[in-house]
């Protein structure tokens, strides 16, 4: 049930004419999230959580119009006790599998339906500027390109069950501790070419909905710009869909955020409901801006119920964290997780060879899924790191350690067969972030933008101390975004990133370290060597600019070589590409690879084509990544890839015509395994 | 099962045994439930791990589950409190293939607990106390402060979680297991040593490795305190002759005997026999005594109270 721009267009007519028997009242009401402060506080206190149940707006019976019910995301559905907890999207960035994020789309759509709810909340796309912002898990990646191409495939599954897809948080919200206060600012063409394109590209795949952000931008709080709801979302782009607010800091103006483009306030009314009726009668916002609003909702609103009654389909509880869509987690987090390091081909461990094995670290026995904001999920089980390595050797002694006392874990690790160490993060180190001891609180006092990018210190005094005891030594690195590893990665032999990988993570570790899995993941993000070689933020301020550049286009502009590039990962097979062919027919650019597994065992390459911009007059980057595709082949077997981007993925912001333009020249193109050129064959085309 | 395993009767109303005795010395044993020992009076030598350690009053021990441990008589009379915590108080149902093993020892603290060490003794007298007492009420009062312990125990006393094969306790907890059983049953063998490496098909290498890291004691150590604990036990539960009991022990000859326990006990066999009114009190329990019910209590109440 494709529920398209032009199938929603289709209803405009029938949607204005309810519009034209709605009263004023009754127009404002669509426009008012309908849950109370104290159900909102209340449901918490009675061992329920934020968003136990869909969270509901608007709705007229006596006219026939649905009421919109939001789940949030993007873990997987954050309502209920049971949901299907999916690695963040973090992790299923890594994985660059399009196909595997609609299949998630479709679970969590269905998990929707089951919970009775009709729009997802979660298709978090924001770009972090510096890897520390503390939601950066809920995200694909640094990369613009990515994200859009992740985001639009989330969009595809959830609207293809008949759920309203939202993307949020519309825009420039990379900062979490100040994200109610702080002023995000950019230059034009940073705005354009990096901060809004991904936004872009889920608005042309069909996303209905928007969530505007708490941060302001160029001063003008996002859930009241006139800018970016009215000008850039609906005009420019012509988005058809409604606008809501982040949840009840989001709107902090009856006129400014009605007379800006916001449709709905959300989740409970402060600023909407009587007030904004009063703001009508007393004429400070016209009553077509209210009735643009209310036909942008019916119009929705009733093309997806529509379709989704038309489909026959009716998902009940049963499908909330079924067998498939757990399997489906146990996929993205196998596709996922990165190889980071394999000296000496450590990894995959023997699992008839060890016959004592040492798990050491805080984090290797903890259910760690992830941040404990708005987008924590409730499963019904998690599987640790220490349960998936235990149930993957039913005939080894396993021991676990915390790894407080070095000489202790040292004697351990001297001990065993093999050691895996568990580090990174958890909620306590980042993500949604709400102070205790604040007004804008209704979850807890954790998280945050991470203080550091490293590993806390006695972890790297860990790996430090006890890696060099045990040349078997394999760390697993748990967190949202970059963690640093110069200061310790010599001390082991291998090295993996798994992010927080759901609910299933610990088994999909377990058959990594093990080799029932061959890793396929790539980092999608720039691991540099140091904090200083990425873009420099100030995490507690009320103004923050941000630069052009971020990520591994800076470190490239500028120069500076990274600890491991974009796109990189290893597996447990080899990968040769030969006879790279770049052609353009005007409208796309293709890359062409023969790409053969020159390995043992069969793998799943993550192809990657950029293109440079080495020959612009203008400041652009040494090179962008414009595509990407998995293939899997079995050992000894070639096959042809051919990449595609359109050119219109090519073209620069001219600010002084306000227009996307191609400049014509000569473009380098790329394609290989990483975001290095040693890892690529070039060519170019002209255009 | 095994002669050096011990199979523990656990009180109706809460998941363990508590008792004081006056303990002597007893094999090398291990059973499933944890053990806490807390000395009341007196000293006593603790064989568990790489490292011998002699308690003193106040001082506070944890065996873990599965792990072979064994204590030795030192000078003077000794009354301990043993609190035998039953395995499942630490265990979930969602992973019941794991054992926690602690680290609690107050007398060697290797690793810093989180509480200061005074709180378990405290914890480990009160629980002494209520056992003591009649009557139901009593016994939930015990369950109650057995529940606590494990809780604080788990809180804030280091710990690491192991998980065995299904069949097998640690390798070489399992193999000492096997060298005391077999040291046990071969007492009277004068080649013991030797004919111990060939039963196991071990080297003598391979056992001194296993016994140093379980035990902190050589295979002779082993077997001398094998032999003169079996004799001690003849010596005052049997009629037997002197030389007749030197020989089922394994000892060369009947002189040999004599200097041997006459350097460890401090009187010669005759002596002990003589003087020895002491009996045991339970076969399933290896080696405690019987005491003054009363002394225990006084001895109880004073470390249940104590500061530091």
């Amino acid at each position: 049930m494709n529920v398209t721009k032009e199938a929603r267009l289709v209803n405009t007519e029938r949607a204005k004419a309810i519009v034209g028997q709605l009263t004023l009242e009754e127009k404002v009401f669509l426009m008012s999230g309908s849950v109370t402060w104290e159900e909102l506080v209340n449901s918490m206190a009675i061992g329920q959580h934020y968003n136990y149940v869909p969270y509901a707006a608007g709705g007229n019976e006596r006219l026939g119009v649905p009421s919109m019910r939001f789940c949030d995301g993007p873990r997987g559905v954050v309502c209920g006790d049971k949901g299907t907890c999916f690695p963040v999207p973090m992790c299923r960035g890594a994985s660059f599998d399009t196909q595997l994020e609609e299949e998630i789309g479709h679970a969590i759509g269905r998990e929707i339906r089951g919970h009775g709810g009709n729009l997802f909340g979660g298709v978090c796309i924001n770009l972090p500027y510096n890897p520390g912002w503390g939601r950066s898990q809920e995200v694909y990646g640094e990369e613009s390109f990515a994200l859009g191409q992740m985001g639009s495939a989330l969009v595809r599954g959830v609207q293809d069950e008949g759920v309203i897809a939202c993307i949020k948080h519309y825009a420039f919200n990379s900062m979490e501790l100040s994200r109610f206060n702080v002023s995000v600012d950019c230059d034009r063409r940073t705005e354009r070419e990096v901060y809004l394109p991904h936004f872009k590209d889920c608005i042309d795949a069909g996303a209905a909905s928007v969530m505007s952000a708490y941060n302001l931008y160029k001063g003008t709080h996002c859930g009241h710009s006139d800018y970016l709801l009215r000008k850039v979302l609906k005009e420019e782009w012509g988005f058809d869909g409604f606008v809501i607010s982040d949840f009840v800091w989001g709107v902090l103006d009856t006129e400014e955020a009605a007379n800006g483009g916001m449709d709905i306030e959300m989740c409970h009314t402060k600023f909407f409901g009587d007030k904004l009726v009063e703001a009508v009668k007393a004429g400070d916002v016209s009553e077509t801006r209210i009735d643009e609003a209310a036909m942008r909702i019916i119009r929705t609103l009733f093309a997806f119920e529509d379709a989704y009654r038309d489909s026959g389909k009716a998902y009940d509880t049963s499908h909330i964290g079924c067998k498939d869509h757990i399997a489906l987690a146990l996929k993205a987090a196998q596709e996922g997780i990165t190889l980071l390091k394999n000296q000496n081909s450590l990894l995959p461990l023997d699992k008839g060879g060890i016959k004592k094995i040492a798990v050491l670290g805080k984090l290797g026995d903890r259910e760690n899924i992830g941040d404990h904001g708005s987008s924590r999920v409730y499963p019904e089980y998690v599987v640790t790191p220490l349960q998936g390595i235990s149930a993957m050797l039913p005939n080894s002694e396993v021991i676990y350690y915390n790894g407080e006392d070095l000489e202790h874990a040292k004697s351990i690790a001297g001990e065993a067969d093999a050691v895996v160490f568990v580090v990174g993060y958890d909620c306590n180190d980042e993500g949604e972030y709400v102070a205790t001891n604040e007004e804008h609180n209704y979850m807890a006092n954790a998280g945050g933008d991470r203080k550091s990018l490293g590993l806390h210190a006695d972890e790297t005094a860990l790996i430090q101390a006890v890696g060099p005891v045990n040349s078997n030594s394999t760390v697993v690195l748990i967190g949202g975004n970059t963690i640093l590893m110069t200061e310790w990665m010599d001390c082991v032999s291998a090295i993996l990133m798994a992010y927080y990988p759901g609910q299933e993570g610990g088994t999909a570790i377990a058959q990594i370290l093990f080799g029932d899995i061959n890793p396929s993941g790539k980092l999608p993000y720039v691991l540099p060597y140091k904090e200083s070689d990425l873009p420099q933020v100030e995490w507690e301020t009320d103004h923050q600019f941000y630069e052009y550049y971020h990520g591994y286009a800076k470190l490239e502009k500028e120069g500076v070589a990274p600890l491991l590039p974009y796109g990189f990962g290893l597996s447990y097979t080899t990968f040769a590409y030969d006879k790279a062919s770049f052609a353009t027919d005007g409208d796309t650019v293709t890359a062409t690879v023969q790409l053969t597994n020159t390995g043992t065992r069969e793998g799943t390459e993550v192809v990657q084509m950029y293109v440079g911009f080495q020959n612009s007059q203008l400041d652009r980057p040494v090179k962008l990544l414009r595509g990407f595709r998995r293939i899997t082949l079995a050992p000894g077997e070639t096959q042809t890839v051919s990449i595609s981007c359109p050119v219109e993925k090519l073209k620069y912001f001219n600010v002084h015509t306000g227009d996307f333009e191609l400049e014509h020249m000569e473009y380098p193109v790329y394609i290989g395994a990483s975001a290095s050129n040693a890892d690529l064959l070039t060519g170019t085309v002209s255009l | 099962m095994s002669n050096s395993f011990e199979n523990i009767q656990h009180h109706p109303v809460y998941p363990g045994k508590v008792f004081v005795t006056q303990m002597k010395s007893s094999r090398y044993h291990w059973h499933y439930d944890y053990e806490i020992l807390l000395v009341l009076k007196g000293t006593l030598q603790v064989h568990c791990g790489p490292d011998p350690t002699t308690l003193g009053v106040g001082s506070l021990q944890l065996f873990n589950s599965k792990s072979i441990h064994g204590f030795k008589h030192a000078e003077g009379d000794n009354l301990c409190l043993f609190i035998q915590l039953a395995k499942g108080l630490f265990e979930d149902a969602q992973n019941d293939r794991r054992v926690l093993h602690f680290y609690l020892n107050t007398a060697s603290p290797k690793y810093p607990t989180t509480l200061p060490s005074s709180h378990f003794v405290r914890s480990a007298a009160h629980i002494g106390l209520a056992s003591r007492e009649d009557g139901f009420a009593a016994a939930l009062r015990t369950r109650a402060l057995l529940h606590t312990l494990a809780a604080d125990l788990v809180s804030h006393v280091p710990y690491d979680t192991r998980l065995y094969p299904s069949h097998q306790q640690s390798a070489e907890g399992e193999m000492t297991a096997a060298i005391s059983d077999y040291v046990d049953c071969h007492l009277h063998d004068a080649g013991l040593a030797g004919n111990l490496c060939k039963a196991l098909g071990m080297s003598e290498k391979t056992i001194y490795r296993y016994l140093k890291t379980t035990l902190g004691v050589t295979l002779k150590e082993l077997i001398d305190t094998a032999r003169l604990e079996r004799s001690q036990q003849l010596l005052t539960d049997t009629d037997k002759p002197i030389g007749l009991i030197a020989e089922q022990c394994g000892f060369l000859s009947e002189s040999t005997f004599y200097r041997a326990f006459k350097k460890e006990m401090g009187v010669t066999p005759n002596e002990y026999r003589s003087g020895d009114t002491i009996k045991a009190v339970d076969g399933n329990i290896q080696g405690y005594l019987e005491f003054d019910s009363t002394e225990a209590k006084t001895l109880l109440q004073a470390l249940a109270t104590s500061e530091s």
